[in-house]
């Protein structure tokens, strides 16, 4: 199970969210933003620049849809994607190595990090896809 | 006789570039194999042909995309698709190869 950084504007909205202090974000769709920095960002900041991640950049790539189920109730609580979303497939440019998966909310540009889950270490070729499995991508606000 | 004149701004049209399709707009791929088969012959550093779980992925031949957006950072078209496992799918594709493999439907 991929292990996650949920950001600090993520913890800050997910409490005041509970504690009835704001308003939910309203329900709509986030994204997987494939990273390949070398470094394991372990305080991920608000915007996908703060985070310190590069996006990985090969012809084919762009950012997919992420469907969640529900969160269980447990301690802690802990939701994970289904479906099997899939990047790709990558025509060109490839070569970097793919470490992490962002949760943004945007499709392209800038945007805010929900999370960063790092996954086992992918090196995509030539006409290959990526592809997460249902309940790959999990997340728990630590 | 006054004479004036308005400049407008000039657009200078390289006769190469190529224009990105319209947002919303649907097409089909029309090559005769996959668009990640056909990258994987095109890579002088791979000699073997795409892994069969990668051509279940496939952006197969007779795919009907639609034109979500325009990637202005790396110049490339975003089409959405569905593939073969009923996967909702998008892929960044270079403008002119767009152009080259892709007719419009309907």
């Amino acid at each position: 199970m991929a292990v996650n950084t949920t950001s600090r504007i993520a913890a800050a909205q997910a409490l005041e969210a509970i504690h009835l202090k704001t308003q939910s974000p309203a329900a709509g769709t986030v994204y997987g933003l494939l990273g390949t920095s070398g470094s394991v960002p372990t305080d991920a900041g608000t915007t996908i620049a703060e985070s310190g991640v590069t996006e990985y950049t090969a012809t084919g790539y762009a950012r997919v849809a992420i469907a969640w189920g529900s969160a269980t109730v447990a301690k802690p609580s802990i939701i994970a994607n289904t479906g099997t979303p899939t990047w790709g497939p990558f025509t060109a440019g490839t070569g970097a190595i793919i470490r992490y998966v962002l949760i943004v909310t945007t499709s392209s540009g800038v945007g805010n990090v929900i999370d960063v889950i790092q996954v086992t270490d992918r090196t995509p070729a030539t006409g290959d896809s990526l592809q997460a499995a249902v309940g790959a991508l999990t997340s728990q606000i630590a | 006789m006054k004479w004036w004149c308005r400049f407008q701004s000039i657009r200078v049209y390289d006769a190469g570039m190529v224009r990105a399709p319209k947002n919303g707009s649907t097409w089909i791929y029309s090559a005769d194999v996959g668009l990640a088969a056909r990258a994987r012959v095109a890579d002088p550093d791979l000699s073997d042909e795409l892994p069969s779980e990668m051509a279940a992925l496939d952006l197969a031949p007779g795919t009907e995309v639609t034109v979500d957006g325009y990637d202005t950072d790396r110049d490339l078209v975003l089409a959405g698709w569905t593939d073969s496992a009923g996967t909702p799918r998008v892929t960044s594709i270079d403008p002119a190869e767009f152009a080259a493999q892709f007719t419009k439907a309907g």
